[in-house]
This record gives C-alpha cells, structure tokens and sequence, in this order.
C-alpha cells in the first residue's frame, strides 16, 4: 500500500519542500553550461530552469559574463572550443562543435574561428573561403553569403579589424563588420542576418567637431597601423554611418620612465601591439630573436593606450603596475572593452607549450587585474582562433 | 537638560528590562528525536521564524519550540556553525546529507546567513558536475522516458562535455 511512498527516497521529498526560488538562486551562482545540464535531471529541475523569470534573471547576469573562447584543432574532425570565464576561474569548458557544423558540409577541411558574441560563432574557411555562423543555444549554422569584395581567404581577415555583434533581444540576429581598404579609401561593410545581405559604405573623414568617445558604444574598427599612425573606422551601432580616424602615435612623448627611451624596434625591446574598441594594448619584450636561446624573448611590461576624443591621437591610458615576466618565443593577443572594463588575452607559446593570461583594467577605478589561465591542454594542437564574448544566453 | 535625563532615564530602563528579560527567558527546542536543547535567546534571534513566534506570543515564561523535522543531530551541527560564526572550513567538512539537511533547516527556519552560505555551498558541489552526479547529490529520480533524455541530450550537446569527475 505504502510501496511507492517509502521507495521514493527521503530527501527527494525534502528538497520539494525547498521553494523553488532557493533552488533557482543556487542554480544562478552556476554558469551558462552548468546550468542548461541540469535541464536533464528530472522534469521538476528542466521546469524551474525553463521558467521565464529565473531566464531572465540568469541571461541578466550571463550577459554581463566575460568569456574567452579559443578554438584549438589537430583536425576537423577533433575541433573543439574550450571557453573559459572569470566567474568560474578554476577551469575552462570543452564546447564540441564538430558536429554542430556538420550541415554545412566542409568536407574535413580547416576552419577558422573569426568572432562570437551571445550565442553566435563566427568560422572561415580556407579552401572554400566562406564564412558560417553557428548558433550554439538555438543548434543552427548559415552560411553568410560573400561579401562585396568576394570570397575571403582566413588571413584575409583581421580581429581588430571586425567585429560581431547580436542584437540585444535574444533574437539571435546580428551583424557582422569589418573595414578594409578600397582603391585608397577605408570602406565598411556590414553583413545584417535578419535581410541576408551585406551593405558598404565608404567611410568619410572626421571633422574637428566630430566625437567618438572610446568606451561610449562606437564600433571602432582598425584597418593599418604605421609606426606613427593608424587608420580606424568608427561607426555607430546602427552602422548608419562611418567615420575615418587618424590617430597619431608619439610614443617617446606619452610615458616617462626608462621603457619609451629612443625608438628601438629592432631586437632590443620588441613591442606586440594589440588593437581593439579604441584600445591599443603595447606588450613589451626584451630578447634577442638571434642569438638567444631558441629565440626566447621576455614579457617585460605592458600598457594600455586608448583613441583621443577627437580620435586624432593615441593617448596614453595606463601601464601594468608590478612585474610580469615571462619568457616565450611567439605571442599574439586579443582585446576587447565592454562596461568600461578593457579586457586582453595573452596567448605565449615557448617550446610547443602555449601559456594563456588573462588581464583586464577597469577604466573607472583604474585599476589593473591580471591572472594566469588554467592549462588548455594545448600541447600538440594548433590554435585557430580566439576571441573574447558576452554569456552565452537561454532561450 | 531635563528632556535629555529622561531620555538617559528611559534608555536605562529599557537596558535593565531587556537583561531581566535575557535572564528569564529561554528558549527550548525539541527537536524530532525528542532531544530538548535549551539556548540562550541570543541564539534564537537569526532564527526568524521563531522569532516571529515568540514576538506573536507575549510571555514571560520560558518558551518550548517544537522542531518536527529537526533531528538533534542537524541542530548541534547549525548550533556549531553558528557558534563558528560560520567558518567555510566548518561548512567544508559537513557530509552531504548534513549540508542539505542545514539549508533545507535553514530556509525553514529563515535564517538568512546560514542558508546562503549553505547554498552557496551547495552550487560549489554540483558546479560542473554530470547530470547522474545532480541527481545522486539531491536523492533525485530521473523521470524522463530514454528517448526524451537522448532529445534533450542531443538538444544542448554543446553543454555536456568536460564535466569534472564525480
């Protein structure tokens, strides 16, 4: 009589008596992929993850989430995205993504990964020179048609130089950017997925009036960089209009200090510099590419530049305090601002072993954070991509 | 100078009524094994519920709160956490069973510091964890037919690799 109520076990019952939004506030201090797995518990867990207000609170904080996502390959087949955020940073997540690109059809053949925003993921490919979004959360790729300039191959294509964004409303359309040079003039072209069709516009020069704060929603898309200036386009969000920038670079007059003497851009003090959102990062090494040992150079110092209001000039911004030395022979990095907080990843390889860190500086309190990331377990594998993103978002 | 005596007055009075008060009352909660465990009022305060109980029934004498769903166990465990001003280290070495026994004790109890710091503790256990793990951790039957688990699976895929070891 009594059977099925003394084989349910206790606390099963106990837990029901826990109100659902204590259930949901231990959920939320969990993060986005933790969370969608817990839909496969029961039927109780797969509703309280699906109700509307726990959505909303849980996308609120997932939104303002920072995540970096690295594709890292051997082959296609094996293609994985590990991403890793600061609310979770012990560890990263292993994202498969092979099978989700399977409908396109690449045939083995080699992606790049350009872009992501919220749930959207942009790849190229190489032979076939197209470009795919994937959709994680809604399990759907495109193709995006080519661009005005044609087909593009992967190294056609510069981070600093586009940029994704998805619309805010979780419809999961976006708009993909990026400004280039044509016949002499920097052009923006912009793909929007809810027409399927790209838009060109030729980008006019500023005038001395014209503002674009850094920082202050401004798309700020980098087209060449000279030793003493730069070329970006500015755009609105809307993309309605673009604006040619010129910024000068005097870097003997912007910082003090024993760094910024002469202008050695040989082999005694290397600079990577790291554009992106109207910031230029300038990591700074010291090494000899020749004669040192399997050509390994020493992170020395680090500092953060960002566009003038009137976008005529880089301005200093501020330099890591304290030490970080690293040695290593190849480094490249991203960077990305949101919410007032310039967030950059450094990704070092030295002997086939790749080293990641992470830093960011909050732009109000000034102030800098930095922190080596967990092992990727890289080794042996090729690195096709990195990019920093907002959450991923339920639907 | 003779509104600020009466004041002094009045704050004094009050002080000298709250100690009598402390002397007098106590509260004794029995707990579902039948164990009574006296404690001092002090105790009682982050206990809201029965605050809001005591509050409600204006006595003098000592006051006897029956815990129906409290083991005598679980309630020594919360009376070291709170005595422990809630160290971490304590909430690490509770078993399982005793950390979901205190968070589900502490909501019923609505005691706020406690109950966060339990589920906070809670979301650090499962963080990252498989689906079978969840469920052996809440005592949870899995009620989905198979081919709604292999749906849902294959649904959000994305979400399920690299889960730590149980």
């Amino acid at each position: 009589m009594d059977d099925h109520l003394s084989s349910t076990p206790k606390n099963a019952i106990g837990l029901c008596l826990l109100p659902q939004e204590l259930i949901q506030n231990i959920f939320l201090s969990l993060v986005l992929p933790e969370i969608v797995r817990l839909k496969l518990v029961n039927k109780s867990f797969s509703r309280i993850i699906s109700d509307h207000t726990f959505v909303r609170q849980c996308n609120t904080l997932s939104t303002s989430t920072t995540w970096l996502f690295v594709y890292k390959k051997r082959w296609l087949r094996d293609a994985v995205l590990h991403a890793f955020t600061d609310r979770s940073s012990d560890r990263w997540f292993r994202i498969p993504i092979a099978d989700l690109l399977k409908p396109v059809h690449f045939h083995g053949e080699d992606l790049y990964f350009l872009a992501a925003s919220n749930n959207v993921f942009l790849f190229a490919s190489n032979t076939v020179r197209e470009v795919v979004a994937v959709n994680l959360v809604s399990v759907t790729v495109k193709k995006i048609p080519p661009s005005p300039l044609g087909p593009r191959g992967t190294s056609s294509w510069r981070r600093s130089g586009m940029k994704l964004v998805t619309e805010p409303s979780g419809s999961g359309h976006f708009r993909f950017m990026f400004a280039e040079f044509v016949g002499n003039h920097p052009v923006l072209f912009v793909y929007d997925s809810r027409t399927d069709t790209w838009k060109s516009t030729e980008a006019v020069e500023s005038s001395a009036s014209e503002l674009s704060p850094r920082g202050g929603g401004h798309v700020f898309l980098n087209v060449v960089h000279g030793p003493s200036e730069s070329v970006l386009v500015a755009s609105t969000p809307e993309c309605d209009a673009a604006v040619v920038l010129r910024p000068r670079f005097n870097y003997a007059r912007g910082v003090g200090g024993n760094l910024s003497v002469g202008f050695s851009w040989g082999n005694v003090i290397d600079r990577l510099h790291v554009y992106g959102d109207g910031y230029m990062m300038i990591v700074k090494s010291e090494g000899d590419r020749v004669t040192g040992e399997g050509g390994v150079r020493v992170l020395k110092g680090v500092e953060l530049w960002g566009l003038s209001l009137d976008g005529r000039k880089w301005e200093f911004v501020s330099t890591v305090g304290g030490v970080i030395e690293k040695p290593y022979a190849a480094m490249m990095g991203c960077l990305e601002e949101k919410n007032g907080i310039v967030m950059a990843a450094l990704v070092s390889n030295c002997g086939g072993v790749w080293d990641m860190m992470w830093l960011s500086f909050d732009t109000k309190w000034m102030q800098w954070t930095w922190m080596p990331l967990p092992d990727c377990k890289m080794k042996g594998w090729n690195m096709a991509g990195i990019s920093f993103s907002s959450g991923l978002t339920l639907p | 100078m003779g509104e600020r005596g009466e004041e002094w007055e009045a704050v004094m009075l009050r002080k000298a009524e709250e100690e009598e008060s402390k002397a007098v009352k106590k509260v004794k909660l029995v707990t579902s094994d039948g164990v009574t465990m006296e404690v001092e009022i002090s105790t009682v305060k982050e206990m809201e519920t029965i605050q809001a109980f005591m509050n409600a029934t204006d006595t003098d004498n000592s006051i006897i709160f029956p815990l129906p769903k409290v083991s005598s166990h679980i309630l020594s465990r919360i009376m070291e956490l709170m005595s422990g001003e809630y160290d971490q280290e304590l909430v690490k070495r509770l078993s399982h069973e005793e950390l979901k026994e205190i968070c589900m004790v502490a909501n019923y109890l609505n005691m706020k510091t406690l109950l966060h710091l339990t589920a906070s503790a809670i979301a650090n256990l499962i963080q990252n964890k498989s689906v079978e793990f969840v469920r052996h951790f809440f005592n949870i039957i899995n009620d989905f037919t198979p081919e709604e688990e292999v749906q849902l699976r294959k649904t959000h895929e994305w979400a399920f690799e690299g889960v730590d070891e149980d």
